[in-house]
């Protein structure tokens, strides 16, 4: 009857000292005695040894700070990203509160004077100022996000 | 208050806080205490980004995202898990997304100054080929590798980092160096 080999599991275990006594004894034992076990455990140990080589990473001094000053920076934006969406909104919200008597207006001076051509005028700059209201509500929403940032 | 005040106040008034207290300080918006958090967790997160990146200022800057997106969640953190669990999550996560952006394996860049501490050329050259190799494994198999046998970290910690039971560490280790032997051996 042939011993089965070790597996790859019990070398690495074996390789971390993580075997207890007994299983590291019998894994021991089998590796003496089994050429290929012995030339898999020799490949594993050598791996693992040039691996602890290998220079590791530590947590760099000054990165704590770093961290710190991002954060300092993310909120300088945030303080500056609330008053900004605040303008923008005021500033859409008024402008569309214009165009409503521009539009008027140009229809009455159109009545008045029996002129289409500075009704239409006076009605395509009330609703381009319209879409510069909606696009600078807009933008004010989307810039609320940086706001809610801590 | 600047960050290098803070922290020298900090090292002033260093203490053994738990983690709980930390965090509780840190919500109610104590930087210091959140700088000791950093500090405390700072070697964990930044290996595990060092596993993934196998780039040493890749690395640093991605565990930098790391706490600073803990910074921006603390205010949800309710305490369902340990503050390490949550942290690790988010460490893990940003591993997986900085994988996903590159979207190739890491390319091991040798931009460490310590890297001269080596005396003898063979083993980091040896070392360097077995890296070249571990960058080729799937992230989980990675991190355990790289956590264990560059990072030092015990195979609880490596349980921790991770987030899965001794049992898969064990697995994922032995599966990782076998399949760098393998590699390596080619």
């Amino acid at each position: 009857m042939t011993t089965p080999h070790v597996s790859d599991e019990q070398l690495s275990l074996l390789a971390d000292g993580e075997l207890s006594i007994v299983a590291r004894q019998a894994v021991l034992d089998h590796v003496a005695a089994c050429p290929r076990c012995a030339e898999r455990h020799d490949k594993l140990i050598e791996l693992v040894a040039a691996l602890r080589l290998a220079p590791g990473i530590e947590w760099p001094a000054g990165a704590t700070s770093a961290v710190l000053e991002r954060q300092h920076e993310a909120a300088s934006k945030r303080d500056r990203a609330l008053p900004l969406a605040a303008v923008l909104a005021v500033a859409g919200l008024v402008l569309a509160a214009l165009s409503l008597p521009l539009i008027e207006a140009g229809a009455r001076l159109g009545l008045r004077f029996g002129s289409t051509a500075a009704a239409v005028v006076s009605h395509q700059l009330g609703l381009s100022i319209v879409v510069i209201a909606v696009v600078l509500v807009l933008t004010a929403v989307l810039t609320l996000p940086l706001a809610r940032w801590r | 208050m600047d960050a290098h005040a803070v922290l020298s106040q900090r090292r002033r008034r260093r203490s053994n806080r738990s983690d709980p207290h930390l965090v509780e300080r840190a919500q109610a918006g104590d930087e210091r205490a959140f700088a000791e958090l950093v500090d405390r967790y700072g070697g964990a997160v930044v290996s595990l980004c060092y596993a993934s990146t196998l780039n040493v200022a890749e690395s640093e800057d991605l565990s930098q995202e790391v706490f600073m997106a803990a910074w921006r969640g603390l205010p949800r953190f309710r305490g369902a898990s340990a503050f390490s669990t949550w942290l690790f999550a988010l460490a893990r996560n940003a591993c997986v997304d900085q994988a996903r952006r590159r979207a190739v394996r890491p390319q091991l860049v040798d931009d460490r100054e310590h890297a001269a501490d080596v005396v003898d050329e063979a083993p980091r050259e040896t070392a360097r080929a077995i890296l070249a190799a571990a960058a080729e494994l799937s992230l989980p198999l990675r991190q355990a590798l790289l956590l264990r046998d560059v990072q030092g970290l015990s195979y609880e910690e490596i349980a921790r980092v991770q987030d899965v039971p001794l049992g898969t560490v064990r697995s994922r280790l032995s599966a990782a160096r076998a399949a760098v032997v393998e590699r390596v051996s080619r």
